[in-house]
């Protein structure tokens, strides 16, 4: 290997490691500053209706308690089960009496359905990105290799590398007299 | 190994480490992106007349799948964007969509005669099937489907009707199986029918 290689790649290496490290840590202080209810890993959301509630509703009896918007993250799973007499809806799931429905929340939306369970027929549901350990890795995975390049760039430029090893004879140098 | 060899493979697979990564972290698919019903059982079956006045019976179409929509000619919004996504699904699908029956079925009988019907479902495709039916065939199959359908009263239009917009699929064994809520994204809808297109022929 070139002898101007060597100082290059150790440059390279340990700019590598510094990156990351000041990468992660930028990464990890945003998310401490920024995090709210979608910092979490998909799951499964269940939600049980109560045998009778068609008829609860009807007679202008509390509803299930279901807040007015619900927040979920994408790749979270809704799972409701009917246990009622009659079908139900509930924002983008038609549940069949006696059965269950479940729908994946595959993007990024904001929507607004209607829902049997309220006297104003309304329900919002709310899908963010979820954060979690793999999407913030991804983040310093993503960042990490332009940052990398930067710090190369400008370390090059700012204290060049010389070349080790080649020195000029002084019959060859030349210089003022 | 030389020193320097060792610091270019070192960089090399530190670089490779982070892409990998990255990679890695990609969000995997569910299998059916639609709303899954379960347990499964077959769709509540009925008879109502197309829009060529042959009549049309849900169970006679087992063997195919069968993309159901409630809604009316009159309608301004969901219908027909609905309809131009059947379009386009059928459209994606290409040779496949012979396996696919896309019907429409009315929430207005009263103005959707069979002559109307015909005209406004031969205008997105002529192979979609368009059904009306009598109020009281009607009533049964909207329940039967969980279809709310109100005639708006506000004197505005007599043509208004206000509906749920849900698109239903069928199987190849008649089993109720999956619903899209309005909007659903047209590709995942595509790659749910080819699932189980393939699924149902193995």
């Amino acid at each position: 290997m070139r002898p101007i290689l060597l100082p290059i790649l150790r440059r390279l290496l340990i700019l590598s490691v510094i990156s990351i490290v000041a990468v992660l840590l930028v990464s990890e202080l945003s998310y401490r500053l920024l995090r709210e209810d979608s910092s979490r890993a998909p799951k499964t959301i269940s939600l049980i209706i109560p045998k009778g509630t068609a008829e609860k509703i009807a007679q202008g009896q509390s509803e299930p308690s279901i807040p007015e918007d619900m927040v979920f993250v994408v790749g979270d799973t809704l799972f409701v089960e009917n246990k009622d007499v009659v079908d139900h809806q509930l924002g983008p799931l038609w549940i069949p009496a006696g059965k269950t429905a479940s729908l994946l929340m595959g993007k990024v939306s904001n929507y607004a359905y209607s829902c049997s369970f309220r006297p104003s027929q309304y329900l919002g549901i709310i899908i963010r990105e979820p954060v979690t350990w793999s999407s913030r890795l991804g983040a310093v995975a993503v960042s990490a290799p332009p940052t990398i390049v930067f710090l190369l760039v400008y370390s090059l430029v700012a204290r060049p590398i010389k070349p080790v090893g080649i020195s000029v004879p002084s019959s060859q140098r030349v210089g003022r007299a | 190994m030389k020193r320097s060899h060792l610091f270019f493979f070192g960089s090399i697979a530190l670089f490779a480490i982070v892409f990998a990564v990255g990679v890695m972290v990609q969000p995997k698919n569910s299998p059916l992106n639609g709303s899954l019903i379960q347990p499964t059982s077959s769709a509540d079956d009925f008879q109502l007349t197309d829009q060529n006045g042959n009549a049309y019976r849900l169970s006679a179409q087992q063997g195919k799948l069968v993309l159901l929509f409630f809604g009316y000619t009159h309608c301004p919004d969901v219908c027909p964007m609905t309809l131009a996504q059947f379009r386009n699904i059928k459209a994606s699908l290409k040779e496949q969509a012979k396996n696919v029956e896309f019907v429409f079925v009315t929430v207005d009988p009263a103005q959707d005669s069979l002559s109307r019907m015909k005209e406004y479902v031969d205008a997105f495709d002529p192979q979609f099937i368009g059904l009306t039916g009598t109020q009281l065939e009607l009533e049964q199959v909207w329940k039967d489907y969980g279809v709310y359908q109100e005639k708006k009263a506000d004197g505005a239009s007599n043509n208004s009707v206000d509906h749920s917009a849900r698109i239903y699929l069928i199987d190849r064994q008649g089993k109720l199986l999956l619903t899209y809520p309005s909007g659903f994204e047209t590709d995942q809808i595509v790659q749910d029918i080819r699932s189980l297109l393939v699924s149902s022929r193995s």
